[in-house]
């Protein structure tokens, strides 16, 4: 079981800026958290908080019971932070192999942990080549890819595939879930391709300017959206929609926009939407995306227009 | 409870960088302590020779101070140490990977600087035990003060720490006697040269290579006993990793 309980976090640096403010909250075994919000909303802060790396100036971190420097020290983490540079002058697998030894594995087990890690995240091409001579995307795929040695039992990683295109990410999501279903891991993840991993994440946490203002199932993010479809209509002429059974939004001349809360409504919909055929020159169905539920909940945080 | 494994592979990882560049290991070994001995040993008189070359070696030995400190700074300023706080390291364990480390890149350094002296005939080796001692001596406490200047320095600035560890390897070099006998010191400086540690590793090099620097040599034991176990227990105690933040 892995529990992270955080209560009433607060962390005011030095220069008098507040990244956290009061943040609380309890992870039960769960097996991927997104962790989201705005640049400087105090999301890299929470993570070196929860890994010990830094104190907070206020509050409690437990991670199954224990603070987060004595989890450390059993080795409990494995985390990928956002900007971290490589010792340059390894090769990868040097590099690995000594990460490896300091997680606490046996010389043998560091051996054969690297060999899998090497093969998992596709760098087998280039074990033997010095760090210093990789691409930027091959450089975050080592700094991934030492965050799983030794099996850690929580995952952080701050924005792991960030400059990687998308084929790419898609394989990493893959080998990201494969470790956390295999071993039972919990993955705390800062990413801003919230969409990309909506299907297999358990629970988002939505910070803004250093308060906790979500916590809660994709699913119940989504539903902050208020409909649950949107089907935009392109009409072959301008001329209004007479009596549609849904309140309908002019986007612009030609094109309007229904939004529908459920699947009864989007049949109704459907129905009349036949029953105009002659009206309508294309029409689209989509669901809301995570980022959208998102930015909404943001703009409405910010007093903004939520279109 | 120290995991060995895990000394070896951080002192891996900071010596393999000077290890591997030898232009650098070049500018350690010959380039930095000759350019300097070759101008002292012109101006120095005959009698002064042998001082010159036993400074020649505590400043290849002050690259220990130096790197101890540097690597740290570079470490905080690259964001390198982050992967290394996030594992399951003690400060314990750093201090002994860095302190490996340094003995991997500047003991073989200071021996080369050694025995080239030798050969030249600037230096005559009595007593090869009490030249170790003053090596190792010079090597532990080096380090463990260029750590604790890097963990305790209250500016987090790498521009600063650098200045400040350059001005500090400056002082333990030229200011204390390692290059000239404690004789030739104004008297009330005397003291103040008691108090540098490089005093007193110079003086047990000296000694071991029949050269009086002028410091009874149970005042350095002393002196160097307490040192070293001040800086141990404040590195054990006091220092913790996540400090460099």
């Amino acid at each position: 079981m892995v529990e992270i309980h955080c209560e009433d976090l607060w962390k005011i640096y030095s220069s008098g800026t507040v990244a956290l403010r009061g943040v609380s909250f309890t992870l039960v075994d769960e097996p991927l958290v997104i962790l989201a919000g705005p640049n400087g909303s105090g999301k890299t802060t929470l993570i070196r908080i929860i890994d010990g790396e830094i104190s907070p100036s206020r509050g409690l971190v437990s991670i199954n019971g224990l603070s987060p420097d004595a989890a450390r020290a059993r080795g409990f983490f494995g985390v990928m932070p956002q900007e971290a540079m490589l010792h340059e002058y390894l090769s990868v697998r040097e590099y690995l192999y000594y990460l490896a030894l300091i997680q606490g594995l046996s010389r043998h087990e560091a051996r054969r942990e690297v060999s899998e890690v090497i093969e998992d995240f596709m760098l087998q091409e280039y074990a033997s080549t010095r760090i210093e001579h990789l691409s930027g995307g091959l450089k975050r795929r080592v700094l991934l890819a030492q965050a799983f040695l030794g099996s850690p039992k929580i995952l952080l990683l701050d924005e792991p595939t960030v400059g990687l295109d998308p084929e790419m990410r898609a394989k990493l999501w893959d080998i990201i879930m494969k470790y956390a279903r295999e071993r039972g891991s919990t993955i705390i993840l800062v990413t801003h391709y919230i969409d990309e991993v909506r299907d297999i994440a358990s629970r988002v946490l939505l910070l803004y300017r250093g308060q906790l203002v979500f916590s809660g199932n994709p699913k119940e993010l989504l539903s902050k959206m208020g409909y649950k479809y949107r089907v935009q209509v392109r009409l072959r002429e301008s001329k209004p929609l007479e009596t549609p059974p849904l309140r309908l939004h002019y986007r612009s001349g030609d094109v309007v926009e229904f939004y529908v809360v459920s699947d009864e409504e989007l049949i109704k919909l459907l129905n009349y939407l036949a029953s105009v055929g002659d009206r309508v020159s294309e029409f689209n169905i989509d669901r809301p995306s995570l980022e959208e539920s998102y930015l909404r909940l943001i703009r409405l945080l910010e007093g903004g227009d939520c279109g | 409870m120290v995991n060995v494994y895990r000394v070896y592979a951080i002192s891996m990882i900071y010596a393999l960088w000077i290890l591997r560049n030898k232009l650098f290991y070049f500018y350690l070994t010959v380039l930095l302590p000759f350019t300097i001995l070759v101008p002292f040993l012109i101006i120095a008189p005959a009698k002064l020779e042998p001082f010159v070359a036993v400074g020649t070696v505590i400043l290849t030995l002050i690259y220990c101070y130096s790197t101890a400190s540097q690597d740290l700074a570079v470490d905080r300023l690259l964001q390198r140490i982050a992967i290394l706080l996030t594992k399951p390291v003690t400060p314990l364990e750093y201090f002994l990977g860095i302190l490996l480390s340094n003995a991997m890149q500047t003991l073989p350094a200071t021996v080369i600087v050694i025995v080239v002296l030798r050969v030249a005939g600037l230096i005559e080796i009595k007593d090869m035990t009490l030249l170790s001692l003053g090596l190792v001596a010079g090597w532990y406490i080096l380090t463990i003060m260029g750590y604790i200047t890097a963990l305790t320095l209250l500016s987090r600035d790498y521009n600063t720490v650098i200045i400040m560890s350059n001005s500090i390897a400056f002082i333990l070099t030229f200011t204390a006697p390692v290059y000239y006998p404690l004789e030739s010191l104004p008297e009330q400086l005397r003291i103040l040269a008691y108090l540098i540690p490089t005093t007193h590793i110079a003086n047990i090099i000296g000694k071991a290579c029949s050269i009086k620097y002028g410091v009874p040599l149970i005042t350095t034991y002393i002196y160097l006993l307490t040192l070293a176990s001040l800086l141990t227990i404040i590195t054990l105690k006091s220092l913790k990793l996540k400090d460099v933040y």
